[in-house]
């Protein structure tokens, strides 16, 4: 029997649609930042004008902290001297630190060199480095969505975890030593051979101020 | 001994104006904070529907936030950023507080960071239940230590110390105040049980597809719809949330959250229509809490 042209065009329509609902995957919105995958490499520059590359630094562990020090989220953890003696103790153990600032320029946060190493010393924070991202490319390939906003990255360049810094989503520096750190634990586990148990949690702060 | 009582008159004064000023004192000390009360871009008030109370019959206070012009508050679940209000009760002996009932609250923010809140003046009911056997005439203070983070391109957290003193009315009827109908309101858009829909959640790809589909055929479907996750680290609150009217029911696709690190067994939230769900047209918020079930 000969079939009408309408109907192929209906076939056709409805094989097309079909197609697209059997293959639909949601966009991957956490960027190129997935678990237990490569991290996305970078080269940012940092408060003293020096470039750092993260697959320079195979072979060590890798801590990226989304900083903005306006927000009253990090300033619960650096009020506290949470953040700084996380920075001591993991630095100390060969871990390489970056505090990385994402805000635009006339952004809370955004800062020129001089006024992040003079923060530095203010805080007695102890940082590798802080670099500056201030076009945003690095916090979107990680899909960096507050301050604080942690990354751990194995000697291998493999992210192990990707999230909040603790498990209390408050401003009050009473809940720091109440708190799970999830990065501590992501280290301490990783560092002895083991497998990370929390690999990733909804992180908690400021959203990151990104250019408009 | 005016000496070292510098602040009290000396002693020549006479004594009913010292017993004035003691007394002027003592009211200071004892009345209630002035509200509302002002902070930082937010101004805060604990007002009540009723102007009295009866033994054991819950009635209803609300937290009101003034927010300036684009400032904004958090709902339960902030979403990327912020943090959601939150009430510490004093209550008199025997007297209880159920949690903040929460109005359906606005998309806050663009990709990739998106959060749930209020803006403008929003009022957050709270259904006080008082002890039983109450003296009429007695009156009692109801105390609500509130805490939120009050955000526009920076964030500023704030708090304030409220209270409300109420009698126990001598009459049983119920005295309404000046805020009745504003806490009605602020209750009918607190988000009610899906009626007259039937809704399933399946898994889809590394996300979600939540199904709806009028069971009664007065029932319209709404031309667009938003889902409010009740928990972070379910779906992704940035991602775009594709909606499509097919043979006779709504899909809204929903992506999985970056950080979740097992596939929800459970999708909970508040779905918002803007065209409502019911055949009078009043509830636009409704619950959402479904099994997810595997993709067909």
């Amino acid at each position: 029997m000969k079939r009408p042209f309408h109907y192929v065009v209906w076939m056709a329509l409805i094989a097309a649609i079909g197609w697209s609902a059997a293959t639909y995957r949601p966009a991957d919105a956490s960027g190129m930042a997935e678990l237990n995958k490569p991290a996305p490499d970078f080269t940012l520059v940092d408060s003293y004008g020096k470039e750092h590359k993260l697959s320079d630094l195979r072979g060590k562990f890798v801590v990226l902290e989304w900083l903005n020090h306006g927000c009253p989220f990090v300033k619960k953890h650096y009020d506290s001297k949470n953040m700084q003696n996380l920075q001591k103790q993991y630095t100390g153990k060969g871990v390489v630190w970056l505090s990385i600032i994402s805000s635009a320029p006339g952004k809370q946060g955004y800062s020129t060199g001089d006024e992040a190493n003079q923060t530095v010393k203010e805080m007695g924070a102890a940082p590798t480095a802080v670099l500056f991202d201030s076009d945003g490319t690095v916090g979107k390939a990680y899909s960096a969505r507050t301050t604080p906003h942690m990354f751990v990255i194995n000697p291998e360049g493999t992210l192990l975890y990707n999230g909040a810094i603790d498990d209390i989503r408050s401003t009050e520096v009473d809940d720091v030593a109440k708190a799970k750190n999830y990065v501590a634990a992501a280290l301490d586990e990783a560092m002895a051979g083991k497998p990370v148990t929390v690999g990733s949690t909804q992180p908690y702060g400021c959203g990151v101020k990104y250019a408009d | 001994m005016s000496r070292y009582l510098n602040v009290l008159p000396a002693p020549r004064t006479r004594g009913w104006h010292r017993l004035l000023i003691g007394l002027g004192l003592f009211l200071a000390a004892t009345r209630l904070p002035a509200q509302p009360v002002s902070r930082p871009h937010v101004d805060a008030e604990l007002v009540c529907e009723t102007l009295s109370v009866h033994s054991g019959k819950p009635f209803y206070v609300a937290l009101r936030l003034m927010m300036e012009d684009g400032w904004h508050t958090y709902w339960r679940n902030p979403g990327d950023a912020g943090m959601a209000t939150s009430i510490e009760w004093r209550l008199p002996e025997g007297w209880s507080a159920g949690e903040i009932q929460w109005p359906s609250p606005e998309q806050l923010g663009k990709a990739p960071e998106v959060s749930y809140g209020y803006s403008g003046a929003i009022l957050l009911p709270v259904e006080i239940t008082p002890a039983a056997g109450l003296k009429p005439g007695e009156t009692f203070q109801i105390g609500a230590s509130a805490s939120w983070l009050v955000c526009k391109e920076v964030c500023i957290p704030g708090e304030a110390d409220l209270a409300l003193r109420l009698p126990a009315a001598s009459t049983p009827a119920d005295q309404q105040s000046e805020w009745s109908r504003g806490i009605a309101s602020a209750r009918a858009r607190v988000p009610v049980p899906l009626k007259g829909w039937s809704a399933r959640a399946s898994r889809s790809g590394e996300g979600f597809i939540l199904r709806l589909a009028p069971s009664d055929p007065g029932l319209s479907i709404p031309s667009s719809a938003i889902f409010f996750a009740g928990e972070e680290g379910m779906i992704d609150h940035s991602a775009a949330q594709e909606t499509a009217r097919a043979d006779g029911s709504l899909s809204i696709r929903l992506a999985r959250s970056p950080y979740a690190t097992a596939p929800a067994e459970r999708l909970q939230g508040v779905l918002y229509a803007p065209s409502a769900w019911d055949s009078e047209k009043k509830i636009q918020a409704v619950e959402i809490d479904l099994p997810v079930e595997n993709a067909e």
